[in-house]
């Protein structure tokens, strides 16, 4: 038993890559050694910023001898059958050969010894290969190499039972050489094993566990507020990146001006955390400690020269942000709509300003369709819902528009309600517990607004990509009305919106069957990830209306139905039905008379009352409401074991089809369950 | 304490040490070095390249009329362009820090992910924005693709930020105060009426019908020289048609949305040059 060490070390890696560079190692390796019959304990898989790290602990030196059998020529078949298979199997003699029965009949058979291989051998044939396969999300090529990788190589570690096991990948030969800590020394040091490998990272400041690097910058964070009394509470996805970003953690904290406090919360908090990488540290829920953390890969901090580096960068945010608030509030938000009308929308389709109005028009019909009472002041108030495109900070900082909006608007005494819809109008989904139901109606007018006037621009949607948001703006749509329970059609909507552009007069003909088609596309995709079926999705979309909640609504009512014991049997009934009903719909009126058998009857007289089965709005319908279905299923399952409707007699095999073709219809207009 | 010409000095001759072309500016304005024919062209490829250059860069929305202390509308990059890239890249580099007294031993030199692209170049790179204790000071980029066009092999793209490492080199916290050289005077003294007035030039005056028309014109002659096979000045073009683009955006003349078509625009003419120069 060995051990097999092998790191790629090149130049800084990002950190999701890292994550699923680390994966895709352990998935390739593990695969290749199970294929070839190579035993092993343990495979361990790290990365840092600069290195992935596999190690494979008690690895067999040798691969499982392995014996497989050939099936040869029947014992019966002549001779130049048999010398055949000997010559092509490379087989001595037929003394070799031994004999097994297969369905009766008996065949020669041979069983091959497949000798065992060195394992070094294997690994150096096959590593460059596996490096090749695996699967980045983005990689790239570098000098003048084909290879892709995640970020150039600059050096390959690999051994095997304390030996090098060569080979070249992307211009690097593989060595028993290894570098530590760059930013300590850029000395090459011998490693034999995987013992001296894990002393030299040690050494020379090199964590290679992700989860050890994590658990240092958390211990150090809490250290900290601990000692100031301060909520222990962050984002694990910053200290994982942060953490991805070095090999030897180390946290330094900074101070900034308590002046700054004059900038919202929000906009603190995304520059030190999004915009720096740092980590803001927060007294309690509402309020910020003037103070912020970095993460470095230096272990002392001479002259406090990184300190005051990045205090430095953190201040120049600041009074950048401070600058921007001073310029944008020279105009209040009512002045800065009339510069919405110098800001072109989409080429052809108007301006902002025309944009704003008619937002604040659809706002209105879409919170009369929810039962939302709108006054008028707030309708008016909404007129500056787009003012913020204008400001500077937007344009300096494009994610925080709505929120710039909503801020500005509270600092000039708009209505709360108001600010916070002007706030949360790009939101593409709200949580839980956000019921400020102007704020659903504003994002929705808007979104809405947008995709209209994308198709009004006359262009197109090319490729996977979405570089105008459409597809994230339906889907918004779709999540919004679905979760907050919003029964509206969006076909309708659209009709509004036409109006809307015929009396700003920028209305030109457009092809509604395409935007109805991109919503359903994506209302499909939707409804494919929550695990309903292609079929009952196809079935309930419709062609001429929109309503992402009904449609979903309903299909998870019949969902639950289909698993209840009566929901099963009916279903098994329908499928029953579904394969003999005939897809012709030119039927003849039924005729009762030409009924020659019970069961005709008995599933003639429980469709006519099915017929006169009413059933709930869709909103109200619980799925206890469709256990009535299940009644059928007798009837179905005794005409189709006993009444043939293939029959010679015409006459009797239409009227049977159109007993059949009946009975679907009346199901299907409880719910569509076929298209 | 070395001084915004000595930065620009040193760089340059370390860079000439390691073989690169002194290249001069180009006489166009451009939002980015990358722009240069010397970088976007010559990215285009088989032939080997070395240059090093520095590029006056316009970006017409930072103004903030030399008020701020961080931001411009026109300012310097020092580019390096090197291709095929070279093994040792970033020691080259962390090296090239050091000879303008940025010692990456003493400082937090990080390489922090920056996947850079030129939408109206359609550009495409993978690399990293430098920081120096959290500042970023520079871009580093192996470049994938120019103008739609694959780059094999790959050259490395070095920028520069020069106000901002010289801010750092000399220890103070307004770009205005940067002194330029030994006589004491600084970049405020330069540029700050500059700043001034072509800020109030980008933000109010820039003629929109102007804007627009030379937009237009510039991208529909561009496709009148490349039927002539003249990829060079059509490629020129470009380059004024993405700073007419730069002043609309400035100018607050197109809306986000819009703005994405515009772009697409001048990539698609981009795009046609730098296939054309390709063959």
């Amino acid at each position: 038993m060995s051990e097999f060490v092998l790191e790629i070390y090149g130049e800084e890696i990002p950190s999701s890559a890292q994550k699923l560079g680390s994966k895709e190692f352990e998935n390739l390796f593990s695969t290749f050694l199970n294929e070839n019959n190579i035993n092993f304990l343990k495979l361990n898989v790290f990365s840092t910023a600069r290195r992935f790290t596999i190690f494979i602990e008690k690895i067999s030196n040798l691969t499982k001898p392995e014996i497989s059998e050939i099936k040869g020529p029947q014992t019966s078949a002549n001779e130049k059958a048999i010398n055949g298979f000997l010559k092509s199997n490379n087989i001595k003699s037929s003394k070799e050969l031994k004999k097994k029965i297969f369905n009766n009949k008996e065949y020669f058979i041979f069983f091959k010894k497949k000798p065992s291989i060195k394992v070094a051998d294997i690994l150096k044939r096959n590593i460059p290969d596996i490096l090749s396969s695996i699967k980045w999300k983005k990689s790239m090529r570098w000098s003048a190499f084909d290879e892709k990788w995640i970020r150039p190589i600059k050096n390959i570690f690999c051994i095997f039972d304390n030996k090098k096991i060569s080979f070249k990948f992307a211009g690097i030969s593989s060595d028993i050489y290894v570098f530590g800590n760059y930013q300590y020394s850029n000395k090459k040091q011998k490693c034999k094993n995987l013992n001296s490998y894990k002393k030299i990272m040690k050494d020379s400041k090199v964590i290679l566990d992700g989860h050890e690097r994590k658990r240092i910058i958390y211990k150090q964070l809490e250290n900290f507020c601990v000692l100031n009394k301060l909520k222990n509470e962050f984002d694990d996805r910053l200290v994982t990146k942060v953490s991805d970003s070095v090999e030897f953690p180390n946290l330094f904290v900074g101070k900034y001006d308590q002046t700054y406090f004059k900038l919202p919360n929000f906009l603190l908090k995304t520059i030190i955390s999004d915009k720096q990488d740092y980590f803001y540290f927060q007294k309690n829920d509402k309020e910020l400690e003037n103070s912020f953390g970095f993460v470095s890969n230096k272990a002392k901090d001479k002259n406090k020269i990184l300190i005051s580096g990045n205090q430095k960068v953190l201040k120049a945010r600041f009074s950048d942000a401070l600058f921007f608030i001073n310029e944008d509030r020279r105009l209040t938000l009512l002045d800065r709509v009339e510069k919405l009308k110098g800001i072109i929308f989409y080429d052809g389709v108007g301006n902002l300003f025309d944009r704003v109005h008619r937002i604040v028009v659809l706002t209105k019909i879409i919170s009369t369709r929810i039962g939302l009472k709108v006054d008028d002041k707030t309708i008016k108030e909404l007129k500056i819902a787009l003012s913020d495109l204008s400001t500077e900070m937007v344009k300096e900082f494009p994610s925080l528009q709505g929120l710039v909006g909503g801020y500005y608007a509270s600092l000039e005494g708009f209505k709360s309600e108001v600010c916070l819809a002007i706030s949360q109008q790009y939101f593409t989904n709200f949580s839980h517990s956000e019921n400020n139901k102007l704020s659903f109606c504003l994002s929705l007018a808007q979104k809405m607004d947008n995709i209209f006037g994308f198709f009004l621009s006359q262009k197109k949607l090319t490729g996977a990509g979405d570089p105008f948001g459409l597809r994230r703006s339906v889907l918004s749509i779709i999540k919004i009305s679905i979760e907050k329970e919003l029964n509206i059609d969006f076909s309708k909507i659209f009709d509004d919106c036409k109006k809307l552009f015929e009396t700003q007069k920028l209305y030109e003909k457009i092809n509604f069957h395409e935007i109805t088609n991109f919503f359903n596309k994506r209302l499909t995709v939707f409804l494919l990830n929550n695990d309903f079926s292609n079929d009952l999705i196809k079935s309930n979309l419709s062609g001429k209306s929109f309503n992402p909640y009904l449609t979903y609504r309903s299909l998870k009512i019949f969902d639950s139905f289909t698993k209840t014991s009566k929901g099963k049997s009916f279903m098994q009934a329908l499928k029953r039905l579904e394969s003999i009903v005939p897809s012709k719909t030119d039927f003849k009126e039924l005729d009762v008379k030409l009924f020659e058998t019970r069961e005709e009857n008995i599933l003639n007289e429980m469709i006519d009352k099915f017929s006169k089965v009413q059933l709930k709005d869709v909103e109200k319908l619980t799925h206890p409401d469709l256990y009535f279905l299940e009644k059928i299923s007798d009837p179905i399952n005794n005409f189709l074991d006993n009444v043939t409707v293939n029959t010679e007699n015409i006459k009797l095999q239409n009227n049977r089809q159109s007993l059949l073709y009946k009975c679907m219809k009346i199901l299907n207009s409880f719910f569509n369950f076929s298209s | 304490m070395l001084t915004f010409q000595e930065i620009i000095i040193n760089l340059q001759t370390y860079w000439m040490k390691k073989g690169c072309h002194l290249i001069q500016s180009f006489d166009m304005e451009m939002g980015a070095a990358t722009f240069h024919p010397s970088t976007a062209l010559r990215a285009i490829g088989k032939n080997p390249w070395k240059a090093v250059f520095v590029q006056p860069c316009r970006r017409p929305s930072d103004g903030r009329y030399g008020k701020n202390p961080n931001r411009l509308q026109h300012y310097f990059q020092l580019q390096v362009i090197i291709k095929p890239s070279p093994k040792d890249s970033q020691s080259l580099y962390l090296e090239s820090l050091d000879k303008i007294s940025v010692n990456p031993k003493e400082n937090d030199i990080k390489f922090i992910e920056d996947d850079w692209e030129s939408p109206t170049l359609g550009a495409a790179g993978l690399g990293w924005e430098v920081q120096c204790n959290g500042m970023e000071i520079s871009q580093f980029t192996y470049f994938q693709q120019i103008g739609g066009i694959e780059c094999k092999p790959v050259s490395l793209e070095l920028t520069y930020g020069l106000e901002r490492l010289a801010i750092y080199v000399q220890n103070i916290e307004n770009i205005f105060d940067i002194v330029w050289d030994q006589s004491g005077i600084t970049y405020g003294d330069i540029f700050r009426l500059n700043e001034e007035q072509s800020s109030a030039y980008n933000f109010l005056y820039a003629s929109k019908d102007y804007l627009f028309e030379s937009f237009n014109y510039l991208e529909k002659n561009t496709e009148l020289l490349l039927k002539k096979k003249l990829p060079i000045p059509a490629y020129e073009l470009c380059i004024k048609a993405s700073h007419s683009f730069n002043l609309l955006d400035s100018r607050g003349l197109i809306s986000v949305s819009e703005r994405q078509a515009y772009i697409l625009r001048i990539r698609s003419i981009v795009k046609k040059c730098c296939e054309m120069i390709s063959k």
